[in-house]
């Protein structure tokens, strides 16, 4: 049956080549008939790579040991949900299952657009087969998922008599990716990356075909969307992954790998704003593509990344055998692939550059469009600063053979300026008026968000001052943090306000149109739902903005070693332990897959328990020297008080135990709840007026 | 050798499934849209527009040249 899987791979790879030539046919002579075979070819591929991975799910799910990838991220005490993760969780699972989702995604992509967009599908399609060609290259010459198991005398696994099989167990999952948010974490990041692929796909696809219409916008959009969001959501699943996981009371550390994910998500971001002004005005041509091949090729550059083993962080896992030629290499397939993608979209970039040249410009500096072109710039230079951050220590270890590493000393100075900027400019481009318009309707439109605004100033001063949380020492020990805090505080007052002030607007409107109130207040979402559920997705970002500020600067750490009985106090909080309680440890690990030891903690705020709290330490029988943190919050809005077993004595009965109030990290949460909430309005059908 | 015999068949068929169109009759992919089409591209390209019109972000006289430029670029 395995063979059966890798032998799909196969025949997808060959439909994919025939693919390629077909398409190419269809998009020189335009004959229908070789445009209905790579279809065909596409569909063909998606039922392979589908079967080829329902195939290596039911190895794993079958502790199938014969098969090499089984052994190295399975074992029989894994639970069922580890082990359907599993796929992604090594170097060739994780490409079986991009390549599934790009197969996936290319034929519903294609079925969706040929009534439409018939057109543009022979080099769309050649440019999806292109990438698809290289996955199921890599995973038939490369790295097969189903490579069988040979012992240390070379014999096959497989052929084991049956009783001899029963005995194999594999190493299992690293124990930081058996976490519920670790399974679902990759899956939206991969969606994201591999969804990008479509609306690159069609625009350059436009291009070639030289589609100056707007109709094939519509797809191409909701594509990048809907990539934008699942990458999006996926970020923060990783940061609330690191948050709770990970045991350090955080949740970005500007790691490369958390990077890589989040370079694509800013480009996407400018494209998805150019690309609304393309639809609208018919300009910022060339800025799309550029953003968009950047965006693609970022995604590809992230996987790079991390399945090539040239990064060192928690994330990245797969690490190349250095006695493989250079040239052999699978960092190197990965480069000369981008390499390819870029030369095939500068070519046509370059032959198509007539089209690239919009005939409308910018006629006025305060308009919307050219405050769309300020954040577009300001999210390029954001970008630049993270790709910079992330590819220097690179290149810098492979001249100098020294370890550099950039950590927030390097990104923060140079991204927080960058990043309240780009806020200044969101609240200013929603009121800004379209074309020509002058400075009357900023003048009209500012003045209670300017008040808004300064109210939450002077307030956030009072409080923080005549609060105690902040002391004139502490604002002169580091007054451009706390210039960066207020600047944001103000700006997040500000541009809510904006945007509640043209929500309002718009229901008055709509009541002015003779709608009900419930209708009314419906409208906007209904009749815009583009625009308002960026709206929505903008309060998620100020959430994010906010919980980020308050966190990072108000953070407060602390430790103590305790035996039962104990209260120690930290900060507001009073935490009398309880217990220090574990599992059997002495035990072996054949039937259980994980053992803990954890302190039962009672937290007290004056006189009152406010929760029972119970961090622990879990050892992983794929990994039992490493045993992980799962850490145990109170989150309120306004902090979280977050505890973890630091360190542990049991002949002893002491237990250390860390904690962190972290003020408004339930604040990121919320963000990532809004901006969810406000992607999927934005994929919401327009209702036609 | 049950498995290479299924695998070499599955192979078969799905070629052959995927060159069967080409055995048809030879036929031009539709390069041209239809006027509704090119309408409704631009008429909902424009309505948020619109709502803009009622709040004051956009004059008239720069909605209507606007419209009329995405109505030229798509008749093209």
């Amino acid at each position: 049956m395995n063979n059966l899987g890798h032998y799909a791979l196969f025949i997808a790879h060959g439909l994919a080549i025939w693919g390629l030539v077909a398409s190419l046919v269809a998009y020189r002579t335009r004959d229908e008939r070789y445009l209905d075979s790579v279809i065909r070819a596409l569909y063909g591929i998606c039922a392979l790579v589908v079967f080829s991975t329902v195939t290596l799910w039911m190895a794993l799910l079958r502790d199938d040991f014969g098969v090499k990838y089984v052994w190295e991220y399975s074992r029989r005490s894994q639970p069922w949900i580890y082990k359907l993760t599993a796929l992604w969780g090594g170097m060739s699972g994780s490409m079986l299952f991009w390549c599934l989702l790009l197969a996936i995604f290319s034929a519903i992509a294609v079925s969706l657009n040929r009534k439409n967009n018939l057109k543009l599908l022979p080099f769309t399609s050649f440019l999806l087969l292109l990438t698809l060609g290289f996955f199921l290259f890599m995973l038939c010459f490369k790295m097969s998922p189903f490579e069988p198991l040979k012992d240390a005398a070379g014999q096959l696994v497989s052929s084991y008599p049956a009783s001899a099989m029963a005995r194999v167990d594999g190493n299992g999952l690293n124990p930081l990716l058996q976490n519920i948010y670790m399974a679902i974490h990759p899956p939206m990041l991969y969606l994201g990356y591999v969804g990008f692929a479509i609306p690159f796909a069609f625009i350059l696809g436009a291009l070639a075909h030289r589609e100056r219409n707007t109709f094939w916008m519509k797809s191409a959009r909701n594509w990048a969307m809907f990539s934008w969001l699942t990458l999006g959501i996926g970020i923060l699943l990783g940061g609330y992954w690191a948050y709770i996981e990970l045991g350090w009371g955080g949740y970005w550390a500007w790691d490369p790998v958390e990077n890589a994910s989040f370079m694509p998500w800013l480009t996407g971001t400018a494209f998805l704003h150019s690309f609304l002004m393309q639809e609208k005005r018919g300009i910022y041509r060339f800025w799309n593509v550029f953003f968009i091949v950047t965006t693609f090729l970022l995604s590809i550059y992230g996987t790079y990344l991390t399945r090539s083993g040239i990064l060192q962080s928690v994330h990245a896992f797969g690490q190349e055998d250095p006695s493989i030629p250079w040239y052999l290499r699978i960092g190197t397939v990965f480069l000369g692939f981008m390499a390819m993608m870029l030369v095939v979209s500068a070519v046509f970039v370059w032959r198509r550059r007539d089209l690239l040249r919009s005939g409308q410009k910018n006629e006025s500096a305060s308009s919307r469009e050219t405050l769309f072109l300020y954040s577009n710039l300001l999210l390029a230079l954001f970008t630049f600063v993270v790709v910079f951050g992330v590819s220097s220590p690179i290149f810098y270890r492979m001249i100098t053979h020294k370890e550099l590493s950039h950590g927030p000393e390097y990104y923060n100075p140079r991204i927080l300026p960058i990043s309240l900027a780009i806020l200044l400019v969101m609240g200013l481009a929603s009121v800004a008026p379209w074309r020509r318009g002058g400075w009357e309707s900023y003048k009209r439109q500012l003045g209670i968000p300017f008040v808004a605004g300064l109210s939450a100033l002077a307030a956030s001063f009072v409080a923080f001052f005549s609060g105690g949380a902040l002391s004139t020492a502490d604002f002169a020990s580091r007054p451009l943090t706390y210039v960066y805090l207020f600047a944001c505080v103000f700006l997040s007052f500000f541009v809510s306000a904006i945007i509640l002030e043209e929500y309002v607007r718009t229901v008055k409107h709509a009541r002015g149109r003779g709608l009900t109130r419930l209708r009314a207040f419906a409208a906007p979402f209904l009749e815009n739902p583009r625009r308002y559920g960026g709206y929505i997705v903008h309060i998620g970002v100020i959430c994010l903005f906010l919980g980020i500020a308050f966190s990072s600067t108000f953070q407060t750490q602390y430790q103590e070693s305790m035996k039962p009985g104990d209260e120690v106090r930290f900060g507001l909080f009073t935490v009398r332990m309880e217990k220090l309680q574990h599992d059997d440890l002495e035990g072996d690990f054949s039937k259980v897959n994980e053992k803990r030891i954890w302190a039962d903690l009672t937290v007290y705020r004056g006189e009152k328990m406010v929760a029972y709290l119970q961090p622990m330490r879990v050892f992983y029988a794929s990994n039992p020297e490493q045993p992980t943190y799962e850490v145990a919050i109170h989150s309120r809005p306004m902090r979280d008080f977050y505890t973890l077993l630091a360190g542990y004595d049991l002949k002893n009965d002491t237990a250390i135990i860390g904690a962190f109030v972290n003020p408004m990290v339930a604040w990121l949460w919320l963000g990532a709840f809004f901006i969810l909430v406000g992607g999927l309005t934005a994929l919401v059908p327009m209702r036609r007026v | 050798m049950a498995l290479t015999l299924v695998a070499l068949a599955a192979t078969v068929v799905v070629f052959v499934w995927v060159l069967l169109p080409l055995f048809g009759t030879a036929r031009q992919i539709a390069q041209s849209r239809s006027a509704e089409d090119v309408q409704a591209a631009v008429s909902k390209s424009v309505q948020e527009l619109r709502t803009d019109l009622e709040l004051h972000k956009i004059r008239q006289d720069d909605l209507d040249h606007i419209q009329a430029f995405l109505e030229e670029e798509s008749s093209k």
